[in-house]
């Protein structure tokens, strides 16, 4: 299995403040990497990072083989969920529409877009959602819109997938069928995922590996290890019990 | 009616208010889509001191004026999208701050601006076939911006992040369209005023949205309410002692609560479509 991508002691600093530091890990095609921390932590940043919308101040980032600083030129290959927010949710627009947005590069301007319904076609049925393509966008549940936005950023038949808190906002039965939904294409299709979730029962039990980070990065490693380690404790800044998910003892920031 | 069309005044105030009818309710969609409708005030009302310093250095106030919008649109564009502050503040600041300096200007600079007047509200009827060339100039750059970048510019609408992490160059269209809506509302302000144009770049959009859910279907009816607005008000104030800026906003306002009602039926009826299925 190849490498997808590669951090090497990673520092993203941003209006003269690190907002990442020592960022280090490796993600293998097919694999699924969960990425944990609390508000504010970077990890938004950090998908940002990959897809070379925020520059990096140190450090080696590699990503499906092209070196910072030309990673615009692998954003095609790159799937893209940001968070629920920042989607206009009474867009008028149909299913098929929005999912063929995600079709659209500086390749594409001042053309038509050829075999779109092909490719939106397909990315519905990859998601279970083709009965949709003719519904309105704004019509849909939470959790039809959100396998709507995936299938968005399937639609380029990308080798990776940036998800950032797809499940935020969702009921218990949503977030499984979405996490069910994330293993079968991970199965079919060999994509390799990374998936930042606040659910860390979820994504400890999707996830082949995980980082939590706060800033910097605390813990990285199999999600069994991880969640009964001390560096949870860090990332969180609070001492943590996954069983009540409740944080106990807020420690001051340093 | 046809008397009306005999007049010189009337012909060319009817070609103004299906040019600005045009302009502004295709560029409606997309400042309703995008939530831009504080910035179609904030320029207009920042225009005044373009306008000012134009009045008062006896050059062309519609050239200033053009120039500070656009600036002020693009200014905007630029300190929100750095993330620094929200569009609202910034436009919050611009508005305040171009009204204070028209305000200024004028006072400093005693003199008979009767030129003042017609654009704090507007004076369609004096409209020159130099005014009918310039919002037919605006009119044809607006379209060819629109269109051929019309697919982008929804995506940018429907989520700038993903667009941006598709590679689209957010930034540079997100900033032609700024300056886009500030020439709309400079040519625009010659039909409602300064302090009336906003309503024409906001409404035929807002209510366009209220009864489609389809973008095609949104942009005609902006269109429909547009040009129903502005001719309509055109006409109206020919026959009744009303202002043609405040005619156009009030049937413009007339037809965004026609659409209010139509969408609470609208959906009453859906509801019991729902429920009657599900029985």
């Amino acid at each position: 299995m190849s490498e997808i991508v590669r951090a090497d002691n990673l520092f993203v600093r941003l209006s003269g403040k690190n907002v990442l530091k020592e960022i280090n890990f490796s993600v293998r095609e097919g694999e699924l990497m969960g990425v944990i921390g609390p508000n504010g932590a970077g990890k938004t940043t950090l998908l940002r990072v990959i897809l070379g919308l925020i520059p990096i101040s140190q450090g080696r980032l590699e990503v499906l083989g092209r070196l910072y600083p030309q990673l615009k030129k692998v954003r095609p290959m790159i799937g893209y969920m940001p968070q629920r927010s920042s989607y206009e949710k009474n867009i008028p627009l149909s299913v098929a529409n929005v999912v063929s947005t995600g079709l659209l590069t500086p390749a594409t301007m001042l053309h038509r877009l050829t075999k779109g319904s092909l490719r939106v076609k397909e990315a519905l049925q990859a998601v279970g959602m083709e009965r949709f393509a003719k519904r309105y966008f704004q019509e849909l549940s939470g959790g039809e819109q959100q396998r709507i936005l995936l299938a968005r950023s399937l639609v380029r038949k990308p080798k990776l997938l940036l998800l950032d808190e797809p499940n935020a906002g969702l009921d218990f039965p949503a977030q499984q069928k979405f996490t069910a939904l994330l293993q079968e294409l991970r199965e079919r299709d060999k994509l390799t995922i990374i998936l930042i979730s606040h659910d860390l029962i979820s994504i400890a039990s999707a996830a082949d590996q995980l980082i939590g980070i706060n800033c910097v990065m605390h813990t990285h490693g199999r999600p069994g290890d991880l969640l009964n380690c001390p560096g949870l404790d860090e990332v969180y800044r609070c001492q943590f019990d996954l069983l009540s998910g409740i944080g106990r003892g807020r420690r001051d920031r340093k | 009616m046809s008397e009306m069309l005999n007049y010189d005044f009337m012909q060319r105030a009817l070609i103004a208010a299906f040019l600005v009818g045009t302009l502004c309710s295709v560029l409606s969609f997309f400042v309703v889509l995008k939530r831009l409708s504080f910035l179609g005030a904030g320029i207009s009302h920042t225009a005044l001191g373009g306008i000012a310093i134009g009045l008062v250095t006896e050059i062309d106030p519609v050239l200033t004026g053009s120039i500070f919008s656009v600036l002020t649109a693009m200014g905007v564009g630029y300190v929100s999208r750095a993330g620094k502050m929200s569009a609202d503040t910034v436009i919050g600041i611009f508005y305040a701050a171009g009204m204070a300096l028209g305000i200024a200007l004028i006072s400093a600079f005693e003199g008979y601006y009767p030129e003042l007047f017609s654009l704090l509200f507007g004076n369609i009827l004096s409209v020159s076939f130099r005014d009918l060339l310039l919002m037919g100039i605006v009119l044809l750059l607006a379209l060819a911006f629109i269109v051929l970048f019309f697919k982008e510019l929804l995506a940018i609408c429907f989520d700038e992040e993903m667009a941006e992490a598709g590679g689209l160059p957010v930034g540079p269209l997100y900033m032609v369209l700024l300056a886009v809506i500030g020439l709309t509302v400079i040519v625009s302000i010659q039909l409602v005023g300064i302090v009336l144009v906003a309503a024409l770049i906001v409404i035929p959009g807002a209510a366009a949205l209220r009864i489609s859910k389809n973008y095609r279907g949104m942009l005609a009816l902006s269109l429909f309410f547009g040009l129903v607005g502005s001719i309509g008000g055109l006409v109206l104030s020919y026959f009744y002692p009303v202002p043609p800026g405040a005619a156009i906003v009030l049937i413009l306002t007339l037809l965004f609560i026609l659409t209010l009602v139509l969408n609470f039926f609208l959906e009453k009826k859906l509801q019991r479509r729902g429920s009657f299925e599900q029985r």
